[in-house]
């Protein structure tokens, strides 16, 4: 028997089981150890597709270590008001835990060791990153490392803790398009393993604030009791519930006639009806917690501008990159998502705050016509620019933790009762393809660990020289209660 | 689905590449060729290829007879763009400002690859939030309501109109008559949601909305009927044919005419399904799906420069693609040859032309320009470090126009990609600097990518003609290329010349129509009808609109090959 935080493994028993997927008894050594209470734990993992330097880290790793942390440039939204004067909020530097020194390990193509990553930097980092395991191989000028080969860390935590609220899960996105190149998998972040079929698959996320919103809200203002006049908003609920009814037996029916290939094919779609038709069916005429507001309607989506960079820079590269109003929709899916944990629709999420090897436009963040990704490759030294791409997400990602932390939660806020990760596509130094020191690194990587969700003890910088950033995530998993490491990643960092 | 061919080349300059050269095929089995020059040789140990080479091409020809010959086909989900035209058509509304509620397509270069499709609850719940404004832009509006729901409810009650509506409204969206049980069906819950809500919109809403949600609206879906003597086969029905034709040559959900053929079953029999294709290649409407597939092919769907010059841009290259395969049905590699092109003044004056005061066809003259790869809107595609690229513009072409692939620089060469190539001196002209890359383990890659771009480097990546580096009039541009195993050639006229005369390029269009048309990419099963297509297309004279009609009449266009298990 496996003990965490004072809870049973519900993972340890599915695995005793070997993976089959049967209903278990809740037990009651499952329940938290403060039963009376019940405060769930939250689960969120947020990414950047951007490096933490080129050379050198001066500008993204705090000097010293432990308690007594110096915010670095990069992180200066952390330190609220009095680090940073764009900044609302107080500072939230004892809310965090830096992780410094990580690597994910790299080989050759034919020798591409557990956890680890092929030579080639873009779309590499992703699958160890996110899953612990082994990205495939590079062939040819695609990008089938791009491939995630585990279920991600958030859904291996949602199979434990994400099941019976609405969502079992969230995924969102910020930046709303590629706008170069399109390839898919540079844009997902939480991948699964179907226990039906065996195969991995995304979850793509919900790029559109507005949709975001309307499921979020759907029946908000329904009224629990029918003996009320009926609101607009519990009409169109009703109505919601009539359209999926339909929709759904359709769909039954549809299923049933088609030959084993299609019906693999469909099988998502068909899935994802199912859900939607459950949450509609579920929302509504029940109690919410206290925290739990509507928020003010977002309105429609920003629209996309595709730019060229700047050939005037010299260095700028003079290809497209593309803006979407990514400040604003960094805002509002910060605020969604602190509102659907607040509201417990949910108790695991990801933000995928830009693209793998992001194409969006810097413009607007620091009036430079070219695009993140190009910050690490087009200055000399390129550390001043990266630091201020890197900034823009931390800023964003402050707003979310203030957020949670503004937000009541049992005995204590919403932040006490999760953890919040912060995740980067590379760190700096190493570059196996080019044999120097480039931004096209995953040495000295970065994990930012918010919260205190299982006795976390966040405001320290941690150095773990060379230990896989799987590890730290194997620690945040554990920390809502889920042990067993992260794929090929079996060891969870002690010291968090 | 993509096999990659190692490249064993019989051509000596292609076994020379040191740097593990890989031309992944990824459009086909093999490059086909016409003549032998530059022929890869395909048949190294490994390979998986199921073509026979070397077949007579009437038995070829014949093959497109064959019922699975069309390959692999699975349920394909609407792009955001047939999504778009869909509703344009059923209900008369524009959804373009909404139309970012639903995920982005992926692009292989084209929108369409079904393989790519992945369920979500981001696809989903952006379905039915399109459904919901739809369906509300619909009832709050009278013309609207006339011409999408035709009838009036008498009261909450009133199941007369619902019917009507599902009935109309469903065989439209569904793209097949539905069954009384489904009728009734939604019939029964609308009317529940219209009595208890004292609403009869709300329950021609529910209606509406349901409808636009469903499985089968969303995606395409073939089931079919039994093929006597061959299990992996089905026969398409009437509604089904007349929904293969009507996304393959508009790009849209089947009209009313489409579908009262299919509703009399007269979409059966080769002559019937020719007639129809016919009458859908007569309207604009094909012209311009035609002109967008050229547009994804080529690589200026989206344009990244002022929005003023990306529509002089668009205009000049959809008007050459309307001129040779619509108005005047020319051989379709007339379009790598005309000697005149469309263009305002400002566009005239980039390439050096004389302005015809209004929008109009002007000689190319002795510019040195011929056909579509003179265009800005080609030559916009390569751009890379703030100028041309020679390298990025060679993969464009030896990938889009040669279905080639080249691997990335192998890593033991340490190249950094997203740097332009220094030199021994960053301060030398362009050509100087990329030196490097014919030097050493570089040489091998680098001499079939560069020399496709350096001779094209005399045309900016707005089309603009120029004879030295911008701010470097210190630097000439020799403009010199070279196609390996095909020739030399200097500027966008002499390219298109010698890729037609390789036969090259004309393999490669009809792989990239194929996968346009089949929604995934080419796979080695399919060989066979790709290869008859080739042979249908030279029998009739290269005619595009021929090689249309011939394949959808073929007995492959109307049956479907199951979708194996293991896909």
């Amino acid at each position: 028997m496996t003990y965490q935080n004072g809870r049973l493994s519900r993972r340890f028993l599915l695995r005793g089981l070997g993976g089959a997927s049967i209903a278990l008894p809740f037990l009651d050594l499952m329940t938290p150890r403060k039963a009376q209470a019940a405060i769930p734990l939250r689960y969120v993992a947020c990414f950047a597709g951007t490096s933490l330097g080129s050379t050198h880290g001066d500008l993204v790793v705090p000097k010293s270590v432990g308690e007594k942390w110096e915010l670095p440039r990069a992180l200066m939204p952390l330190g609220g008001q009095a680090a940073d004067a764009k900044v609302p909020w107080a500072s939230l530097q004892k809310d965090v835990t830096v992780v410094s020194g990580l690597k994910i390990p790299w080989g050759a193509n034919d020798a591409i060791p557990p956890g680890g990553r092929p030579i080639k930097f873009h779309s590499s980092t992703p699958c160890p990153l996110f899953s612990g395991v082994r990205a495939l191989a590079r062939i040819d000028a695609g990008y089938s490392s791009s491939q995630v080969m585990g279920s991600t860390s958030d859904q291996i935590v949602a199979d434990v803790i994400g099941a019976g609220r609405p969502f079992r899960s969230l995924e969102y996105r910020v930046q709303a398009q590629q706008y170069r190149e399109p390839e898919p998998n540079k844009g997902r972040m939480s991948w699964r393993r179907d226990p039906a079929s065996g195969q991995v698959t995304p979850n793509n996320p919900i790029a559109s604030p507005r949709i975001a919103f309307e499921q979020l809200f759907r029946g908000f203002s329904a009224n629990p009791a029918g003996d009320m006049a009926p609101t607009p908003a519990s009409l169109a609920l009703a109505q919601d519930r009539s359209v999926l009814d339909l929709v759904r037996s359709s769909a039954d029916s549809l299923m049933i006639k088609l030959g084993k290939g299609d019906k693999q094919r469909l099988q998502r779609h068909f899935d994802e009806i199912r859900d939607l038709e459950r949450r509609i069916a579920a929302t509504g005429g029940t109690a919410v917690p206290p925290a739990c507001k509507k928020l003010g309607d977002p309105g429609a989506d920003p629209g996309t501008e595709i730019r060229r960079e700047d050939a005037n820079l010299g260095e700028g590269d003079g290809r497209a990159n593309g803006w979407s109003n990514e400040e604003k929709r960094a805002t509002v899916m910060c605020e969604l998502l602190a509102m659907a944990l607040a509201c417990d629709q949910t108790r695991v999420a990801t933000l995928m705050f830009t693209y793998v090897q992001s194409f969006m436009s810097m413009k607007y963040i620091m009036d430079q016509d070219i695009d993140l990704h190009d910050t690490g490759h087009h200055f000399s030294p390129a550390e001043p620019w990266m630091a201020q791409g890197l900034a823009w997400h931390i800023r964003h990602w402050a707003y979310l933790l203030d957020k949670m932390r503004a937000t009541p939660d049992g005995d204590g806020t919403l932040l006490d009762h999760s953890v919040v990760l912060f995740l980067t596509e590379g760190g700096f130094g190493t570059d196996p393809e080019t044999r120097g020191r480039s931004s096209h690194s995953s040495e000295n990587m970065m994990v930012l660990v918010a919260g205190r969700a299982g006795g976390l003890r966040p405001g320290r910088h941690v150095v773990a020289k060379d230990r896989h950033p799987g590890s730290v995530l194997a620690a945040a998993m554990g920390a809502v209660g889920v042990t067993g490491g992260l794929g090929e990643v079996k060891d969870a960092l002690t010291d968090l | 689905m993509t096999r990659q061919v190692k490249f064993k080349s019989q051509g000596s300059t292609l076994r020379a590449a040191m740097c593990v050269l890989l031309l992944s095929i990824s459009c086909s089995g093999k490059v086909a060729s016409s003549n032998s020059q530059g022929n890869p040789d395909d048949g190294t140990a490994g390979s998986q290829d199921g073509t026979t080479p070397g077949d007579g091409s009437a038995s070829r020809g014949a093959r497109l007879g064959d019922a699975t010959a069309y390959g692999t086909t699975g349920p394909r989900r609407l792009s955001r763009h047939e999504y778009q035209a869909s509703v344009s058509d059923l209900f008369g509304i524009d959804v373009t400002e909404h139309i970012e509620l639903l995920p982005a397509d992926s692009s292989n270069p084209f929108d369409n690859d079904y393989t790519q499709q992945v369920g979500s609850a981001a696809w989903t719940e952006g379905a039915k939030a399109l459904a919901d404004r739809v369906a509300a832009a619909v009832l709050a509006d009278a013309r609207l309501r006339a011409r999408v729901i035709g009838c009036t409810p008498n009261g909450a009650d009133d199941t007369k109109c619902l019917r009507s509506l599902a009935t109309s409204l469903g065989r439209r969206v569904l793209r097949r008559p539905l069954t009384p049980a489904e009728i009734g069906r939604y019939v029964e819950v609308a009317s529940k949601v219209a009595a208890t809500q004292k609403n009869a919109d709300a329950g021609l809403s529910v209606v509406m909305r349901a409808l636009l949600c469903d499985l089968e609206f969303l995606n395409r879906v073939e089931i079919g009927e039994p093929v006597p003597g061959d299990a992996r086969a089905r026969r398409l029905t009437s509604h089904e044919v007349a929904t293969r034709l009507s996304f393959l040559l508009w790009g849209t959900t089947p009209n009313d005419d489409l579908l009262a053929l299919a509703d009399k079953n007269e979409l059966l029999s080769a002559s019937q399904i020719r007639d129809a294709a016919a009458t859908l290649l007569a309207s604009p409407r094909a012209k311009a799906h035609v002109q967008r597939f050229f547009a994804q092919w080529l690589g200026y769907e989206h344009l990244p420069h002022s929005a003023s010059l990306s529509a002089s841009l668009r205009r000049e290259t959809d008007a050459l693609v309307g001129k040779i395969l619509f108005e005047e049905k020319r051989p379709w590699v007339d379009l790598f040859k005309s000697t005149e092109t469309y263009v305002d003044d400002e566009l005239a004056a980039r390439y050096g032309l004389p302005k015809p005061g209004k929008v109009a066809w002007v000689s190319y003259g002795n510019s040195g320009r011929r056909g579509i790869l003179s265009h800005g809107s080609v030559l916009s595609n390569g751009a890379k470090f703030g100028d041309t690229s020679p390298v990025a513009r060679g993969l464009y072409v030896l990938r889009r126009l040669l279905c080639q692939d080249v691997a990335s620089p192998p890593p033991e060469l340490q190249v950094d990609t997203d740097s332009a190539p220094k030199g021994k001196d960053p301060n030398a002209c362009k050509a100087d600097r990329y030196k490097m890359h014919s030097e050493g383990g570089c040489a091998g890659c680098h001499k079939l990518i560069d020399g496709i771009g350096f001779g094209l480097e005399r045309y900016d990546h707005t089309g603009a003609f120029r004879t030295t580096e911008p701010g470097r009039s210190d630097c000439p541009i020799a403009g010199q290329g070279n196609l390996v195993d095909v020739g030399a050639f200097a500027g966008p006229a002499e390219l298109g010349e010698r890729l037609l005369a390789s036969g090259l390029l004309e393999s490669c269009f009809l792989n990239q129509l194929f996968q346009s048309m089949a929604g995934r990419p080419g796979s080695e099963a399919d060989g066979p009808a790709r290869e008859a297509l080739a042979d249908v297309f030279v029998k009739s004279g290269h005619q595009f609109d021929s090689l249309l009609l011939d394949f959808v009449s073929a007995n492959a266009f109307r049956n479907r090959l199951l979708q194996g298990d293991a896909q």
